[in-house]
């Protein structure tokens, strides 16, 4: 049995997925570190979280994203957050998240806004 | 009146997290604890037990942690403790979101999301180099909360 999963979905060359599935704690938090290290240290910056299949976070999880969005941000790109199941939006409440990092209904919404972002740059 | 009580011994490594999380769960579930309660304590406790395994414990996995659960009318006390180095308040930043941002911090919010989600929270330290942690939530009961 596996108590977290990660999904990359490589939406385009420049944005990517991450479909969080399971228990995000201090045990499995390593595993979401390397995968985001990876896409920085591969210029991958425009990264959106799927939280829909998340059942729980703690501090450790929560803070692998606060660890990587200043690179992640100065390298243009951002962290954003899609279909946050209330029991964690109450956690990231808690902590200020929604003052810091974007949070969409869905993908599709987080997608449109990077987009967006895009084409005003061009 | 003491409505339940239940205790748990365990070794001290990360893995043991959702061990511990199910413990707390299952004690909660079976008393009928409302879910948002569940889930603030079961939190509250994943943190303080990780503090214990990478702080006090150093990431050792020989310590021992022991956690017991109480249930006193509506209110659940949890005692933690181990054998590990002393904790130290002061070693904690102060958990501003502003500040995180600019120092990229990934850890320190453990103690801050404990005194949000509980009641009370009382650390001491014994004579004999024991840490003892309390804390207490008042609870609510599916039966209330129809």
């Amino acid at each position: 049995m596996t108590d977290f999963k990660i999904n990359i979905d490589n939406y385009s060359n420049e944005i990517v997925i991450i479909k969080l599935e399971g228990y995000l704690d201090a045990h499995t938090a390593p595993e979401l570190e390397n995968q985001i290290a990876n896409l920085v240290e591969n210029d991958i910056v425009k990264i959106i979280i799927d939280f829909e299949k998340l059942n729980y976070i703690s501090s450790a999880g929560l803070g692998v994203f606060m660890a990587y969005i200043e690179d992640i941000r100065e390298k243009g790109g951002d962290i954003k957050f899609t279909n946050v199941p209330d029991k964690i939006y109450e956690v990231f409440d808690i902590l200020g998240f929604p003052m810091i990092y974007e949070i969409y209904k869905d993908s599709k919404e987080a997608i449109n806004n990077f987009n967006e972002i895009s084409n005003d740059q061009r | 009146m003491i409505k339940d009580s239940d205790q748990l011994t365990i070794q001290s490594s990360l893995e043991a997290l959702k061990i511990i999380r199910n413990f707390v769960y299952e004690f909660c579930k079976r008393n009928k604890i409302v879910e948002k309660s569940i889930n603030s304590i079961v939190l509250a406790v994943d943190e303080a037990t990780t503090n214990i395994v990478k702080h006090a414990y150093k990431n050792k996995e020989n310590g021992i942690i022991y956690i017991s659960l109480t249930l006193r009318d509506n209110v659940l006390s949890i005692e933690l403790e181990d054998l590990g180095v002393k904790f130290n308040e002061n070693d904690i930043p102060k958990a501003n979101i502003e500040d995180y941002y600019k120092e990229h911090k990934k850890g320190g919010w453990g103690v801050f999301l404990i005194k949000k989600l509980m009641d009370l929270v009382h650390y001491t330290r014994s004579d004999e180099g024991k840490n003892y942690l309390l804390l207490e939530k008042k609870v609510e009961f599916e039966e209330d909360a129809k």
